[in-house]
């Protein structure tokens, strides 16, 4: 039967394996549940053969999921030196008349990876967003009424790790694998396999993931399951905590090769297939920004890879990077210190600097380029944008240690980071004036996407003055920990990038599903965002100046009204984000058909039909002008690029 | 943004003529390698953190003995044996002659394996555990990375080696050799550096 031929290699077959290479990888596990002795100081104990029982299972696990999804049959075929794929076996890896099936298994077309990730990414912002919503329940009334502390504990981790981990992938996800190869004029991703590879391993980490509330129940060491550490697990707590960190470590891992594939993928597209004509300065703003944040993932990631192995390590071999002090002996768990609690900071922040700029990036450059759309002008400034774009990628490589300010080191460092601190906001101020001069006077089309813009604009405007606050030693001093720093980098994070995403599927969603998505609901769900997120973050800047501190439970009553505005806020915001969604699927479903170019858009994804055919364009076009030149007589709306039909339908 | 179509004429393929094919897999391979680097430099930097801050004057303690610099040395000359040969056969094929190519890169792989099988046994036989302390620890990771990268590049290894005795690589088209070999030579130079580190910064102190 053909269902069944095409089920195999599949996603589903995939999750069959993985569930096999688990069972095998951990069986040790189970053959010793029955009577798990826990205790450390027992030589006899099997607390580390738990841990290796779980990392071979999750090892298998992942090995068992890449061989069923068929990830490796194109390797194993190249190093056999068997024939090559023909342009044939190439089309029907990308999906041709594979039908619905092709979002469910390793698919080369870019435009189905796409899907795939802004499926599995919505997914995850649906959990990370639960993950918020139970610590606002937890934090509503002082007390720690709601939850065990451990529990709530546990609960702040997995949300903050989980958003940094969507986000991550949010915008370069979805918008840089559908929309990106199409705007350059390219027929797909440089590297089509390593594409569908890097979304194949940001699900089996969140299958690892998935892992960690469940482990470390029982264990007596930490009175509660999964990951207390929050989520820049410190070497010198992690060595020393639950279970859960092992999967939070290898799933972290494994997330962070699939963007760094993702950005070298994304990077090597961009300098080499580019469209004839398109020179690095006519393309869209939305591709610098992405290539910002590539260069910030691909660069920077393995600085949290080394610290997230340094600790599996220490768990689990005794080696001590972390462990300052001697304990036992070899031969009973014990080890010889002579680790560092500066390094697991120095390495987790030279990587966790630059990813919270690789987060907010795409966003820039996305409300640059609309802007430019629904202002109907030409950006102000393409050259200054670049400038502030390239600014703030090498700036950000140069401030991690202000994340660091009360962690004792040498006091005269302290001044060079404070400065350099400073002077990232002036490429990012460099970046809002090109924003700014681009709505000046322009007779701006109030859509939903441009409603987004403008939310961002006030929302980072707000995040990135208080980082100056921040920036600040002396202030810096008494805020570290507490609930303001809280308070700054959601404005910047989820005011900067999710609103920066947020427009972006409004904006993309009719070249994408062929539907447009309800305005009504859009601007409900727009207005019930602001005013949740500014009501949750200003009542949280409030409390956090009151000397309230981040990642407790607890907490004196003095904080109580501020808290309970910005719980009630909160759900206001949760409500508003689950509208959204709730309109993402039924405009998928019964949303009127969109034209092939809705906005009158200038960039060259708006020249193919919709949906988009399968190798994107008929003839590869030759690019004559940029990308924001409203001067000229406007573009005829849908008229596909010529020798085109419509692609397959999509979903 | 204007376009004007019909320059190019219709593409039954998708490979379309203005792209450098070549050029494209030698960046995404030159991309890897930089990530790769980075990698590398934070290996590096933890290792002088470690070493410079001393904690509780643990990175080398009392009684714990040193890395044998002769076993050390055959292991870094076998990879960069390995290394020599893959130039050897890089240059041959630039210059056309297939023979000198086949042979390089064969005896490469058999010294890149044997590298491995080395580094294997070598770690196995340290005269310390990985639990000794801040130099230990150091030491058993880099050696570990670097058995990792002999390990996962065993892939290119046969794959190359097998390709070039198909004969594969001529003196027009030898893209696989010369991109794999951003990636051995990055592997040669590390192992050099892993070699070269605890010399120029001994685990010892004093």
């Amino acid at each position: 039967m053909s269902w069944t031929r095409k089920l195999v290699p599949s996603y589903f077959s995939g999750a069959v394996l993985a569930a096999i290479g688990f069972i095998v990888g951990s069986q040790y596990v189970w053959r010793v549940i029955g009577g798990v002795n826990w205790d450390l100081n027992d030589p006899g104990a099997s607390g580390n053969f738990l841990e290796q029982g779980f990392l071979a299972g999750f090892v298998l696990m992942t090995l068992g999921w890449l061989i069923g999804i068929g990830a490796f049959k194109y390797p194993f075929t190249w190093m056999l030196g068997l024939k090559d794929p023909d342009h044939n076996e190439e089309l029907r890896l990308a999906g041709k008349d594979a039908g619905i099936i092709r979002y469910f298994r390793f698919t080369t077309d870019h435009k189905v990876v796409g899907i795939q990730y802004l499926v599995v990414t919505m997914i995850m912002l649906a959990f990370g967003g639960l993950g918020a919503m139970l610590i606002r329940t937890e934090l509503m009334f002082p007390g720690a009424w709601a939850f065990p502390k451990e529990t709530y504990n546990t609960i702040v981790t997995m949300h903050g790790m989980l958003m940094i981990l969507t986000i991550i992938s949010f915008f370069v996800g979805p918008f840089g694998n559908f929309v990106i190869p199409i705007m350059i004029g390219a027929r797909d991703m440089a590297f089509p396999r390593l594409n569908a590879l890097s979304i194949a391993f940001l699900i089996i980490a969140m299958a690892v993931y998935a892992f960690i509330p469940f482990m470390g129940i029982g264990d007596p060491l930490t009175t509660g399951a999964g990951v207390q550490t929050g989520w820049t697990v410190y070497g010198t707590l992690a060595d020393q905590t639950g279970i859960g960190v092992d999967a939070l470590a290898l799933a972290v891992i494994l997330a962070g090769v699939s963007s760094q594939m993702g950005a070298v993928n994304l990077i090597t597209t961009v300098i080499a297939m580019r469209a004839p004509g398109m020179s690095y300065t006519r393309m869209p703003m939305t591709v610098w920004g992405s290539i910002g944040a590539s260069i910030l993932s691909a660069l920077g990631t393995a600085s949290l890879t080394v610290d997230l192995v340094m600790i599996v390590m220490d768990r689990v071999f005794r080696t001590s990077f972390f462990f300052a002090a001697t304990a036992g002996d070899f031969a009973n768990n014990g080890y010889i210190g002579g680790g560092s609690a500066w390094l697991t900071q120095n390495l987790f922040w030279f990587f966790g600097h630059p990813e919270v700029y690789l987060l907010v990036l795409p966003a820039f450059g996305f409300v640059m380029d609309v802007t430019s759309v629904f202002a109907r002008k030409p950006l102000f400034g393409y050259k200054t944008a670049i400038l502030g774009l390239m600014g703030v990628v090498v700036l950000s490589f140069l401030v991690w240690m202000h994340h660091e300010f009360v962690s004792g080191f040498l006091p005269e460092l302290r001044g060079f980071y404070m400065a350099s601190t400073e002077l990232i906001s002036v490429p990012t101020g460099l970046i809002f004036l090109v924003l700014l001069g681009t709505m000046w006077r322009g007779r701006i089309w109030m859509t939903v996407t441009m409603g987004f813009v403008f939310a961002f604009t006030w929302s980072f405007l707000i995040g990135g003055i208080t980082g100056i606050y921040l920036s600040d030693v002396p202030a810096d001093v008494q805020l570290h920990g507490g609930m303001f720093v809280t308070a700054h980098f959601h404005y910047t994070i989820v005011g900067g990038a999710l609103m920066g995403f947020l427009g972006a599927v409004y904006y993309w969603f009719p070249k994408m599903t062929g539907r447009m998505m309800d305005e009504k609901i859009g601007w409900i769900s727009f207005w019930g965002i602001q005013i949740g997120f500014n009501g949750t973050f200003l009542a949280m800047f409030y409390v956090g100046l009151q000397g309230m501190p981040r990642r407790v439970a607890d907490y004196s009553p003095l904080f109580a009204g501020g808290n309970l505005v910005a719980s009630i806020s909160a759900f206001v915001l949760g409500a508003s984000v689950i509208l959204y969604f709730y309109n993402v699927i039924y405009s998928w479903k019964a949303g009127p058909i969109a034209e092939a170019n809705p906005w009158g858009a200038k960039t060259l994804e708006w020249t193919t039909p919709t949906p988009v055919p399968l190798e994107n364009f008929g003839e590869i076009p030759v690019v004559t002008s940029g990308p924001y030149n409203y001067a000229e007589p406007a573009t005829p709306s849908g008229v596909p690029a010529r020798g085109v039909e419509a692609g397959p339908a999509i979903g | 943004m204007e376009i004007s179509l019909g320059g190019q004429g219709h593409e039954a393929s998708s490979h379309a003529s203005h792209i450098d094919e070549e050029g494209k897999v030698r960046v995404g391979m030159l991309f890897y390698v930089i990530v790769d680097i980075m990698f590398a430099l934070f290996l590096i930097s933890a290792y002088v953190f470690l070493r410079g801050v001393n904690v509780n004057n643990l990175w080398f303690p009392d009684g714990t003995k040193n890395i044998d610099l002769t076993q050390t040395t055959i292991q870094t000359g076998l990879m960069v044996a390995s290394g020599l040969c893959f130039v050897l056969a890089h240059w041959a094929v630039r210059q056309g002659i297939g023979g000198l190519v086949k042979l390089g890169i064969t005896l490469a792989a058999l010294l890149w394996i044997a590298t491995l099988i080395y580094s294997i046994q070598y770690m196995g036989h340290l005269p310390f555990t990985q639990a000794g302390g801040g130099f230990a620890s150091m030491y058993v990771l880099f050696t570990g990375y670097h058995i990792y990268h002999l390990l996962l590049g065993l892939m290119f290894v046969i794959g190359l080696t097998v390709r070039t005795l198909q004969g594969r690589y001529t003196r027009e088209r030898h893209m696989g050799i010369t991109t794999i070999g951003y990636y051995w030579y990055w592997v040669v130079i590390f192992g050099v550096i892993g070699y070269l580190l605890p010399i120029i910064l001994p685990g010892p102190l004093h």
